[in-house]
């Protein structure tokens, strides 16, 4: 080896960590060189001082860690588990919306149905509708029952007189698509 | 070559015992996850310590390594030691937090290494030597002083240290002796400065 080695070789072999091919090169040289050999008792030294620098982490440290992961994961979980729930909620709100959309639509080409039911003449239950105020118009006359209890389902009565002169007394249900109409023929409207 | 040996520090767990617990923790037990940080919070600590020299960061650092480990232990392996993967992401983890604060984080382990080792015999010479050293390590380049760290203070050889770092062990031996060398000369400065 001609001159002194270079000082980061002199590094490698105070850690042992020189090329086996080196080594006997640098073990020659530091036979006769005392300025060699001191910069690797130099390394050697720091390396010592490193050493006994540090201590392990203190159990203060140790237990803020250990919190922190575990209110981090706790956190996390919570995260995990509150959007679960919210994408759940979504998607049950969203299926409501959709089947009640579909439950609702009008189907093309079918008109809502009004079914007038034609029941049989019957005669009128005078105290039922002893009360019913007249109101005339040019194309019928209209009355309501303002007073009389009207039985439930049957949100109000009241009397139609046609053109023709027939008359029938509508109840309107609680169902706007059901409509009752009576026939009042042959029938005393003003019983007393 | 009288010097004395890197302090060399082994954590061995029971191998079925880890494997059941990393079974358990991908299982979502909260339990056996709790106790994988338990049994690894020390070396990965102190790794964290002495990669930043600075106890606040390291603390963080050691924290984000746990979570890392919480959100990906469904791809840890149950057969595999999960020592190599905790201090590679430690490092990992560190060097990012040196860059983003510019290698420039404030030096507090001196005073608490201090204080920890505490001796009413140690006198103020051997804490300022101390000091020193410290300073000497904060230096150097963060993968220097990674490098030094694992080499030197945890004892893995150049190659285990070449995996740790993700680095070629040709890359790791420059390292370590570049590091040795400013080291070196850091203190010798501040020796003749007291002179």
């Amino acid at each position: 080896m001609n001159g002194h080695p270079n000082e980061t070789l002199l590094a490698l072999y105070a850690g042992g960590e020189i090329d086996t091919r080196e080594r006997p090169g640098v073990e020659a040289h530091l036979d006769t060189c005392g300025k060699c050999r001191n910069t690797i008792s130099e390394i050697e030294h720091v390396r010592q001082l490193l050493s006994s620098t540090f201590t392990e982490p203190a159990h203060e440290d140790l237990q803020l860690v250990r919190d922190g992961v575990s209110s981090a994961v706790a956190g996390s979980t919570g995260r995990r588990s509150s959007w679960r729930w919210n994408t759940a909620a979504t998607a049950v709100v969203g299926i409501s919306i959709i089947c009640a959309l579909l439950l609702n639509r009008k189907q093309p080409g079918v008109a809502l149905k009004q079914d007038t039911v034609q029941l049989p003449s019957v005669p009128l239950v005078s105290r039922q509708f002893s009360n019913l105020s007249w109101s005339a118009t040019p194309k019928q006359h209209r009355a309501r029952a303002r007073e009389a209890p009207l039985q439930a389902g049957i949100r109000a009565a009241s009397v139609v007189t046609a053109p023709d002169g027939t008359s029938q007394l509508k109840l309107t249900t609680a169902d706007p698509n059901v409509v009752i109409l009576l026939s009042l023929e042959g029938t005393d409207r003003h019983e007393n | 070559m009288g010097m004395a040996l890197p302090s060399v520090r082994v954590f061995m767990f029971e191998p079925d015992r880890l494997r059941e617990l990393i079974r358990d923790a991908k299982a979502g037990n909260a339990e056996s996850f709790n106790m994988l940080v338990r049994m690894h919070e020390r070396p990965v600590l102190r790794l964290a310590q002495r990669f930043l020299l600075n106890r606040e960061a390291a603390r963080d650092a050691a924290q984000e390594v746990f979570l890392r480990l919480y959100q990906k232990i469904g791809t840890i392996h149950e057969d595999k030691d999960l020592g190599p993967w905790l201090y590679r992401t430690t490092a990992n983890i560190c060097f990012d937090l040196q860059r983003r604060a510019k290698n420039n984080l404030p030096l507090d382990v001196a005073a608490d290494a201090a204080s920890l080792e505490y001796d009413p015999e140690q006198n103020a010479s051997a804490r300022q030597q101390k000091e020193c050293v410290l300073a000497a390590l904060k230096e150097l380049s963060p993968r220097e002083r990674q490098a030094i760290v694992l080499r030197d203070l945890e004892g893995y050889s150049t190659a285990e240290v070449a995996n740790l770092l993700g680095s070629t062990e040709a890359t790791v031996r420059s390292q370590i002796s570049t590091g040795r060398v400013k080291m070196r000369h850091f203190l010798r400065a501040q020796i003749r400065e007291r002179e």
